[in-house]
């Protein structure tokens, strides 16, 4: 029960290292099924957040005159989370000023890897959403090619099922489209099932938490299944439909179990997770944007401590009740 | 104590602006900065009304503080803000710019509860030299000025494109740097400026203090 | 957009309260959750006594409203009127907590000043020109749910520094830098609610 407080636990460097090692592995299907989807600009987008995220950490350690360890991966993991949430088309500032803000203002400021309070790649999102939402949701159509090129490349720009459900038009998608990625979207996030595979594979190493992300889609599932955004689909469509659109899978794999801004205890994973989908489907149904997971995963971080603590406070009275028992 | 030497008013002065800055080190008059602080104007216009309330309110305090029971000190002090704030308000409307006293009318009057809590009560040297109180008032607003005029500077520049409504060339265009959350990141980094370099000096004066090593009547 | 049912004040209510929570949106009400977590006091209590000085001086001010009338110089008196009922709320606070209760007014002595100039505050719904038109039921619910999103904040705040406490923060951003940043990225984070909506 040791530093129950606070959230963040995940401050041994060996076990810090070995998880975002573990991220990034389950992460490269991602890449390469986005390289397959997209075109080769995918790699230029992902290598050049990577890099600013790397640059950026090394030079808050020289500002801070603190050496930074970029062995422990954690800079490596934000700036190919980044990377994998924009369009194959965004133009380069965006990662790059998504990764400097995540860094220099929610990370090193807060103590460093194991230390921040809230996720820096959500944050880092959420910054380049808000000032940059132009350039975030303009996803290339399908049958648009993505030269290879350092400036915005000029393309045809779809909506995404997203966006189509967020104005309300028709969401004419099969399953089979919407789960190997034959739709527009980020790079890393349109196909679902490459994602659940890179799932499996976080779970079986201990990398994720199962109870996290499967709470917080079952709470967007059942809010999806009662309040239906388009007219004219089944409530099993548009189950189908808000889970397998935006980001709200990859970043209930990949960010919600973020080892130090979640919370600990299998209860207070139940709770967080919930508490992120309904946010998340709330922000979906009122906010401005078509898809609003980064930002309630912020809110979330802040109080992630409290749910640890209500679910040991809830099932205190039964341990101890066990210990008299055995005594 | 009274204060007689310029040095040691020039120390106040420095202490109270920038050693112990209302807003980064005391978090102070974030309601009307984070607010209303959007344009050079506004901040310039705001620094005016803040220094002019904070001064009279304090010297007026100084003066009855004493005499008044504890607990009325506060609802009289905010009074007199807002009475005085009232008063800028009208003369900001009717002689200066209706356009700008729109933009503030919401945080005018926030700026008694800045002056409140800038207001140091018993513990002021202003206590016993009114002097004193003048240059304690004047240099925390001073304070409070130069941090509304970045904050307000830089986010019109940002935002607009313009700095005191005159446009300017450049290539940056983030009409979002107007809203809350940058300027509570920007303070946030102003703050730990203010931090460090209050830190170094303290290390400095430290470093430069003669320590005293041997015994014996001098 | 008028608001006339009860039902559609409470969705201002939630929505003042969370979704466009008044001191992450303008800032407003910002210093004075800084600074009240520097006190210790009865967080209950205080909750309390903010939202009834929030409730009560909404209540009051709406027929002084109505007689000052919409000229120039009722706009100019009405920040003054909302300092006056929040000096009345103080007063009678202490005296009746005071006389009745003296063990309570030791709990909350430290934190009822606050909850009186929070009444200032988070007037600013009252006097601002926002887009549900003038009833006392918005403005009721306007100010209940400042008062109520302001305690969240508050909550959160003391949330963050109690997670902010350790040694491996640089000395450059210990205290309240972190603070700001922390009330920045919050700020951020409400962003993705939508902004038709607004309150000032």
């Amino acid at each position: 029960m040791s530093n129950l407080r606070n959230a963040p636990f995940s401050q041994n460097e060996a076990n810090v290292s070995t998880l975002s090692l573990d991220m990034l592995l389950a992460l490269s299907p991602a890449v390469a099924f986005g390289c397959v989807l997209f075109g080769w600009r995918v790699l230029l987008v992902v290598g050049i957040s990577i890099v600013s995220a790397l640059f950026f950490e090394l030079l808050g350690g020289w500002i801070a005159r603190r050496p930074s360890d970029l062995r422990d991966g954690t800079a490596a993991v934000t700036g190919l989370i980044v990377s994998l949430l924009l369009p194959a088309s965004v133009p380069l500032f965006v990662p790059v000023l998504a990764c400097a803000f995540g860094i220099f203002l929610v990370k090193l400021p807060f103590g460093g890897s194991g230390h921040n309070l809230f996720n820096p790649a959500a944050a880092g999102l959420a910054f380049v959403t808000e000032c940059f939402s132009h350039h975030v949701f303009a996803y290339p159509a399908r049958e648009a090619v993505i030269p290879f090129t350092l400036r915005t490349p000029e393309v045809n720009v779809a909506a995404s099922p997203a966006g189509l459900l967020k104005t309300g038009g028709s969401t004419a998608f099969s399953w089979y489209e919407l789960l190997i990625g034959q739709v527009t979207g980020p790079i890393g996030t349109v196909a679902i099932l490459v994602l659940v595979a890179c799932a499996v594979y976080l779970f079986v190493r201990r990398g994720a938490a199962p109870l996290l992300t499967v709470s917080c889609l079952a709470a967007c599932a059942v809010i999806a299944a009662l309040f239906p955004r388009s007219a004219d689909i089944t409530w099993y469509e548009s189950i189908l439909f808000e889970l397998c659109s935006g980001y709200l899978v990859f970043g209930a794999i990949f960010m919600l179990n973020d080892p130090v801004t979640s919370p600990r205890h299998p209860l207070a994973h139940v709770m967080y997770g919930v508490a992120v989908g309904v946010l998340t489907m709330l922000m979906r149904h009122f906010g401005q944007f078509e898809e609003g997971f980064c930002f309630a995963l912020l809110l979330c971080n802040a109080v992630s401590g409290v749910f640890d603590r209500f679910a040991w406070q809830l099932l205190r009275p039964r341990r101890q009740r066990r210990k008299e028992r055995e005594v | 104590m009274r204060l007689r030497s310029k040095k040691e008013y020039r120390t106040l002065f420095f202490d109270r602006a920038f050693k112990s800055n209302l807003v980064l080190v005391e978090g102070v008059g974030l309601c009307p900065l984070i607010g209303g602080a959007t344009t050079l104007k506004n901040s310039v216009t705001m620094f005016v009304c803040a220094a002019v309330t904070l001064v009279l309110t304090s010297i007026l305090m100084l003066g009855i503080g004493k005499k008044l029971p504890s607990v009325l000190r506060i609802p009289v002090h905010t009074l007199c803000a807002s009475a005085l704030l009232c008063g800028e308000a009208y003369l900001l409307n009717a002689y200066v710019s209706t356009e700008l006293y729109a933009s503030l009318y919401l945080f005018l009057p926030l700026l008694a509860v800045t002056t409140l809590f800038a207001y140091h009560g018993d513990n002021a040297v202003g206590a016993f030299d009114p002097r004193a109180g003048f240059v304690d008032a004047f240099s925390s607003a001073f304070g409070f000025g130069v941090v509304l005029c970045l904050v307000g500077g830089l986010r019109e520049i940002v935002s607009k494109r313009t700095i005191w409504d005159r446009p300017l060339p450049l290539a940056v265009d983030l009409p979002e740097a107007s809203l809350p959350f940058a300027a509570f990141l920007l303070l946030g980094l102003l703050a730990a400026a203010l931090q460090r370099a209050n830190t170094a000096a303290a290390d400095r004066a430290n470093r430069q203090t003669p320590t005293m090593t041997g015994g014996g009547d001098v | 957009m008028t608001i006339t049912t009860p039902h559609q004040a409470l969705l201002i209510f939630l929505a003042a309260a969370f979704a466009q929570n008044l001191v992450l949106t303008t800032g407003i009400g910002s210093a004075l959750s800084v600074r009240l977590t520097r006190k210790n006091g009865n967080r209950v209590l205080f909750a309390l006594c903010l939202f009834v000085f929030a409730v009560l001086t909404a209540l009051c001010f709406h027929p002084i409203d109505n007689l000052l009338g919409s000229g120039e110089a009722a706009r100019m008196l009405r920040p003054l009127i909302i300092v006056a009922l929040s000096a009345v709320w103080y007063l009678l606070a202490t005296w009746v907590l005071r006389k009745a209760t003296p063990r309570v007014y030791e709990d909350i002595r430290a934190v009822l000043p606050f909850a009186a100039i929070n009444t200032v505050v988070t007037g600013a719904t009252l006097i601002a020109p926002h887009q549900f038109g003038e009833s006392l039921l918005v403005d009721v619910a306007l100010s209940a749910g400042a008062a109520v999103g302001f305690f969240l904040v508050y909550l959160l705040l003391c949330e963050g520094i109690d997670r902010m406490q350790h040694s491996a923060m640089p000395k450059s951003f210990a205290g309240l830098p972190a603070l700001f940043l922390y009330l920045g990225i919050l700020a951020l984070a409400l962003c993705g609610f939508s902004s038709d909506i607004s309150f000032i």
